[in-house]
């Protein structure tokens, strides 16, 4: 199935009547060679230790939980739903290490190709590089067949691999979404680092995923126009990245159509709390009434 | 936190699950189906960590599948269950075991007799009347002990699975709010929805069987 | 298994040598500061340590963190540098090496180097080009960026005086208006590595000043800093 495994999990189910891999090649009608997919063409250093995965789990940090010297940066609120027009695929665009904001500008939507779509919530450098795995994978596979991957496909081609490396502190929670050659619903699922793959109409990743879902499930129908759905997606973002401190920065939305993704500007969320309460004029809405305001001491 | 039942009459087994997918305190997904159908005669469920479990059972599903085609015959309930639990067994002892609770239910045609098998993640298996895993157990087990017999009807077994639903519902803190529920007979496997009602005030739940409409409710 | 003396749980193969980096792209150039100074905790082990590296004609390496990986890495990534421009015929684009960095750093992701690197150089369209990353390789091209132990001194001045952010006076679409020249942007970098070495204890001695155009390729100026 893959040296890697092999050689530092030393995986026993391998040797059973049929190798996972290759179950799940097969059950996706993905080549029944044997080979199926190369998911793991990586080989990645590791520590000369006798457990180099726990020296991986504890002096890499992708969550701010930890103290670990090296702090990832990682990214926070994403949200995506199907409704009668596509998928809408939105997101904030702040990454934090530790509790320093690393960048208000990540692009937390990976453009996989021109009808694919992954989300970013985790360890960015695990979501970028696994979707961008997937996208040489989805890639190869569009050659060799004659025609696109289907989102479940593709989903699950990532869920394999990053099942692979289940237990050694990958963070990645994505949702793929797109749109089915010759079919007349889009597609939606989600995928995270655990190897949970899940098809629903609504998802939300990330640290302000429980307040978008508010806004969201209380707005949301499936027979939405474009607009009001884009609204809606504009809204359950802004408030996440009001409460959620780790979220923040712009909303940058993405509408999935049957012909392909477009995407539209990117709004700046201390301009959408101006457009959305313009009497705070951007001041928090516990100190609008005038304040006196007095230099900080400094004290010697 | 998750929700599994399973009762065996003399000639079915009723099994039953949840349907929330849940990630830290956010319900993911209401509508998902934790069982898998081995094939025509048997039907596995599977709760455990995220992750796991679709692979796990994935993969047991693709492999039986894959021995009814080679030798043109299904695997009976009880070789499913044990080759199901000695895979899980020598992942048990590797690197990367599997964290899975399985109830495995169905039905022999060649002797007429179902059977229900209850494995855990340690392996340990068991044939049993009737199983339950996790919290449910607390509640469900004494229920199942004071009515079960040997010769429950299919619809009393489905109203034994309702009363336990009901239970957890009133008593257990994380109750949840759908069930799947699936009978295994000589027919082959027939799957209800559960449906909520207001019974006296108090919440109870109703099976609809899915391809025909016909419901089932405890009264 | 790998036969070996360390002791998983303690070992510590990560030392932060402090250090600062600061790189502004132009409309037709790039600079790229960093300081001299590599310290061992309160220990100066040397004032002349230089952290970025010039790798083609048209790009510069510059890095913070672990000077030993900064090295190793550098090292790497010139080795395949020198390969892609042998096979090739020619030399390695910004973008191509921006990414190739990023991939070569998540392929230690389970043994981290413990850098923060940023690439400068000119894109394809002759405009200046910074990316920045985290230690395992998350790659972001940004119009300006700092690293290392002033970061938090010198990133949120820059953010205010070259991206306008949560400026009342400059409205978002007129920002651009406002970027700056070379020569702006050369004073801006002396005059925050001036600031850097007053207030912190690791950014000092020396400032390396590499300045990128399309015609005049990569210069590099020698600058004193505060040696206290």
């Amino acid at each position: 199935m893959n040296d890697f495994k092999q050689q530092f999990l030393g995986d026993t189910l391998t040797k059973t009547l049929f190798s996972e891999t290759e179950a799940s090649a097969t059950t996706n009608g993905l080549g029944s060679t044997g080979s199926g997919f190369e998911t793991t063409a990586h080989k990645f250093a590791l520590a000369p230790l006798q457990k180099p995965v726990e020296f991986a789990k504890t002096h890499i940090d992708n969550t701010s939980e930890t103290q670990a010297r090296i702090q990832a940066a990682h990214g926070t609120t994403t949200l995506a739903f199907k409704f009668q027009h596509g998928v809408i695929v939105c997101t904030d665009s702040r990454a934090t290490m530790g509790n320093v904001i690393a960048s208000q500008t990540v692009k937390k939507v990976i453009e996989i190709n021109e009808f694919l779509l992954g989300t970013m919530a985790g360890g960015a450098a695990d979501c970028s590089f696994w979707e961008r795995e997937l996208g040489r994978q989805c890639k190869l596979y569009a050659l060799r067949n004659k025609k696109r991957i289907t989102v479940a496909g593709a989903s699950k081609i990532l869920r394999n691999m990053v099942l692979n490396y289940k237990g050694m502190g990958l963070s990645m929670g994505t949702m793929i979404c797109g749109w089915d050659e010759d079919t007349t619903d889009p597609a939606l699922f989600y995928v995270d680092s655990d190897g949970q793959r899940l098809e629903n109409h609504l998802f939300s990743v990330g640290s302000g995923s429980t307040f978008a879902y508010s806004v969201l499930d209380a707005g949301y129908h499936y027979n939405m126009e474009v607009e009001e759905a884009k609204e809606l997606a504009r809204r359950a973002i802004y408030h996440a990245t009001y409460r959620d401190a780790f979220s923040g920065g712009y909303v940058r939305m993405y509408h999935i159509k049957q012909d392909g993704w477009v995407a539209f500007d990117l709004q700046d969320v201390g301009e959408l709390d101006i457009h959305y309460y313009p009497e705070r004029k951007g001041v928090p809405d516990n100190q609008v009434q005038e304040e006196i305001i007095r230099p900080a001491g400094v004290s010697v | 936190m998750e929700t599994q039942i399973g009762i065996r009459g003399d000639n079915f087994v009723v099994l039953l699950s949840d349907k929330i997918v849940a990630q830290s305190i956010v319900k993911m997904k209401h509508n998902q189906d934790k069982m898998k159908q081995l094939n025509k005669n048997n039907v596995m469920s599977v709760t455990g960590e995220a992750g796991d479990v679709d692979s796990f059972s994935e993969y047991i599903e693709a492999n039986i599948k894959l021995f009814g085609l080679r030798q043109n015959r299904p695997l009976t309930t009880s070789e499913c269950a044990y080759w199901t639990r000695g895979t899980l067994a020598e992942a048990l002892r590797s690197r990367s075991p599997y964290n899975v609770n399985l109830l495995i239910g169905g039905f022999n045609p060649n002797t007429k007799k179902s059977s229900l098998y209850r494995i855990d993640y340690l392996s340990s298996i068991c044939e049993v009347p009737f199983a339950a895993h996790g919290y449910t157990s607390y509640f469900a087990y004494s229920l199942m002990d004071k009515e079960y017999r040997k010769d429950l009807t299919k619809e009393e077994a489905i109203k034994l699975a309702i009363r336990c639903v009901k239970q957890l519902d009133h008593r257990f803190l994380v109750g949840q709010p759908g069930f799947i529920l699936r009978v295994i007979d000589e027919e082959g496997i027939h799957t209800y929805d559960s449906q909520p009602i207001l019974e006296n005030g108090q919440r109870s739940f109703n099976f609809v069987n899915v391809a025909n409409n016909v419901v089932v409710s405890e009264a | 298994m790998v036969p070996t003396e360390h002791h998983g749980d303690q070992w510590e193969p990560y030392v932060d040598n402090g250090g600062s980096t600061l790189a502004i792209a132009g409309e037709d150039f790039v600079v790229i500061g960093s300081d001299t100074r590599s310290s061992d905790g309160y220990n100066i082990n040397t004032r002349y340590d230089p952290k970025a590296f010039k790798f083609t004609n048209n790009t510069v390496l510059a890095t913070t963190g672990y000077r030993a990986d900064c090295k190793s890495m550098a090292k790497s990534v010139q080795a395949q540098i020198t390969k892609y421009a042998h096979d090739h015929g020619k030399e390695m684009s910004v973008e191509a090496m921006a990414q190739m960095l990023s991939i070569m750093m998540y392929q230690k992701r389970f043994f981290s180097y413990y850098v923060f690197p940023i690439v400068a150089g000119i894109d394809k369209e002759g405009k200046g080009a910074v990316y920045s990353y985290d230690p395992v390789g998350n790659m972001e091209r940004v119009g300006f960026r700092a690293f290392g132990s002033s970061s938090a001194l010198l990133q949120p001045f820059i953010d205010d005086q070259l991206g306008f952010k949560n400026r009342a006076d400059i409205k978002p679409e007129e920002r651009e208006l406002h970027l700056p020249d070379l020569q702006q942007a050369k004073n801006i970098i002396t005059d925050v590595f001036n600031g850097a070495a007053e207030r912190d204890i690791y950014t000092g001695d020396g400032l390396q000043l590499f300045t990128i155009t399309k015609e005049g390729g990569i210069e590099l100026e020698e600058l004193p800093l505060k040696r206290d």
